[in-house]
């Protein structure tokens, strides 16, 4: 029936050959159109039949760069389903150290609860109002898409988040005594643009904490800033990650906690981001509403144990 | 025999050359009631998996549900985790469109009913260990004939998002992965979704959406269609995975 045809591995490395060269999506959450190659079979008897035509897109072996290695978990970045659609797979390694029956059920554990709030999470923060923080428009906040989860091997895809963690943006800003010459997308410029950033970080903090979810390791390291695409007025949308630790509740001690972690994390980065710590607790009460004073309150309390434990050592 | 798109694709993150998969998006099919009832005949030349489109609303959508079910069977035979919850590669496939645990139930509401009139056909190949396939009444050109002889169609589609979107039926997917009920309690979707979204409409994902499908999402969502459209198909890909919806 089918007449001259390319052998498959030939059409493999022509697809394979043509997508490689595509440079990569950036910060889409949404997939982008998928490329293909078009493959004519003529037909070898006449009457000629319309020719069928055979698309092929494949990717067999992704590029998979590891980006981080943290206690709990190893970061990398890679593709999905597309060679042109970045992901992020955060894995678990099993540990040597653990007795493997627990080890599996605590990385399957930490797999599925992580993948199931940042799911749940999407959601209302896609249908909650709170999506633009601040008066200037702009920089909303979310959590990564969930693209797929293999429990048993430890392995979440999610969407890659092209940006900086604000633990870099304070870094940059902070430890640098001179300005940047060329300061990265994400990191604000100006100090009143610093400060800007940190109440917008205490009103997506809000916004988690009013779906109920509690982070459960609230540092500098788990909030991303996603770099504005070029050209684009406004800024960066914040991201929350890292949610292995989280949990759902409602409940005023667990969040000033969150805040708390979030506090020594903001002290013991540099001296001078216990100030800036205080407009994220502004943005914060503004995003709570009523609750805000509420949460606040425990949280004095929670600095008061914090320090009657370190002073009893 | 009419004209058949067919694409065939291999997938990322499984064993390089594990498999093949064989996808055809066809319009107007006039004989579901018989390629449904080979199904449940259990014909092996009907093991196919056959999606409703008006289920689904992108080529992802499609994809996560082939990748799922193919970490099963692939991934499973070499020792790893893995395995199938139904009979076969292709009724998992159907199973893993499910945003819950209900087999039978998945296989009513995303597989081929008797009043199916858009189609989407895929045929897995699982290479054996050498790489090769098993027997070549999988191979491209087979299952080609095998469609083009025994569905009758209208037209044979690309298997694009375009050319799903233009035959799906945004109003069943949103019902299946219960979307609509969430958003109306915050008001109509369109608007709930518009409202607030300044912040989120120049995100990269907007400016990278040259795909002229946007027109088509203005339409149906209003002002900000794009946005929703994402958030649903973020939603419907995490509800799946998840088996979140009760
Ligand atoms: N979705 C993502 N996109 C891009 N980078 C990410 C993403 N998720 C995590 N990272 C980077 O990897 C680091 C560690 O990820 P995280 O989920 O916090 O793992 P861990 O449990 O090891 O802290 C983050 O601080 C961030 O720099
Ligand atoms: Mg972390």
């Amino acid at each position: 029936m089918v007449g001259s045809c390319m052998t498959f591995s030939d059409l493999e490395i022509l697809a394979a050959l043509s997508i490689r060269s595509l440079p990569w999506g950036g910060g889409n959450l949404m997939f982008p159109t998928l490329k293909y190659v078009y493959l004519l079979h003529t037909p070898s008897s006449p009457p000629p039949p319309a020719p069928p035509i055979t698309i092929t897109m494949s990717d067999p072996t992704p590029i998979k760069t590891l980006i981080k290695q943290g206690a709990e978990a190893h970061l990398y970045r890679t593709t999905f389903l597309t060679p042109s659609h970045p992901a992020l797979l955060k894995h678990r390694p099993s540990k040597a150290y653990r007795h493997p029956i627990l080890d599996a059920r605590l990385t399957k554990h930490r797999c599925l609860s992580e993948a199931r709030l940042l799911v749940r999470m999407r959601r209302e923060l896609d249908r909650s109002r709170i999506i633009s923080v601040g008066e200037r428009g702009g920089g909303g906040v979310t959590v990564p898409a969930v693209y797929f989860v293999d429990e048993a091997r430890g392995e979440i895809y999610m969407e890659w988040i092209t940006g900086q963690t604000l633990r870099e943006v304070l870094d940059q800003a902070l430890l640098h005594t001179t300005p940047l010459t060329s300061s990265p997308p994400a990191c604000p410029s100006t100090q009143q643009d610093l400060l800007y950033l940190m109440t917008r970080i205490g009103s997506a903090i809000a916004a988690m904490h009013a779906v109920h979810v509690i982070h459960g390791d609230l540092t500098t390291s788990n909030i991303m800033i996603r770099a504005p695409p070029p050209g684009a007025p406004g800024d960066g949308e914040l991201v929350l990650i890292d949610f292995g630790l989280g949990a759902v509740s409602a409940s005023d001690e667990d969040m000033a906690v969150d805040l708390y972690v979030l506090e020594r994390a903001f002290i013991s980065t540099h001296p001078r981001a216990e100030e800036m710590f205080k407009e994220v607790l502004v943005g914060y009460e503004k995003g709570m509403g009523k609750k805000g004073a509420q949460v606040m309150r425990r949280l004095a309390e929670v600095r008061f144990r914090g320090r009657k434990r370190s002073m009893l050592g | 025999m009419a004209a058949l798109n067919l694409t065939t694709l291999n997938l990322p993150h499984l064993p390089p050359n594990s498999h093949n998969v064989h996808i055809a998006v066809l319009k107007e099919i006039r004989n579901a009631e018989h390629l449904r009832s080979q199904l449940l005949a259990g014909n092996d030349d009907y093991e196919y998996a056959f999606i409703d489109a008006s289920n689904i609303i992108s080529t992802k959508h499609i994809l996560v549900a082939v990748f799922k079910a193919l970490r099963g069977v692939v991934e499973g035979s070499d020792g790893g985790p893995g395995g199938l919850r139904t009979r076969n590669v292709h009724s998992e496939i159907v199973f893993s469109l499910s945003p819950n645990n209900n087999i039978s139930e998945s296989f009513t509401r995303f597989g081929i009913v008797d009043k199916t009139r858009n189609l989407i056909a895929i045929k897995v190949e699982v290479l054996t260990a050498d790489r090769t396939t098993p027997t070549t009444s999988l191979s491209a050109d087979a299952v080609r004939q095998f469609l083009a002889t025994t569905v009758e169609f209208g037209e044979s589609l690309p298997f694009t998002d375009e050319a799903l979107y233009g035959v799906s039926d945004l109003e069943t997917v949103q019902q299946r992965y219960k979307y609509l009920a969430i958003n109306k309690e915050v008001g109509v979707v369109g608007k709930a979704g518009i409202k607030g979204r300044q912040g989120k409409k120049k995100s990269a994902d907007v400016a990278q959406n040259t795909s002229g499908i946007g027109d088509a999402q203005k339409q149906k969502w209003g002002e900000g269609g794009e946005d929703i459209q994402k958030d649903l198909e973020v939603w419907v890909i995490g509800a799946m995975v998840m088996k979140i919806v009760g």
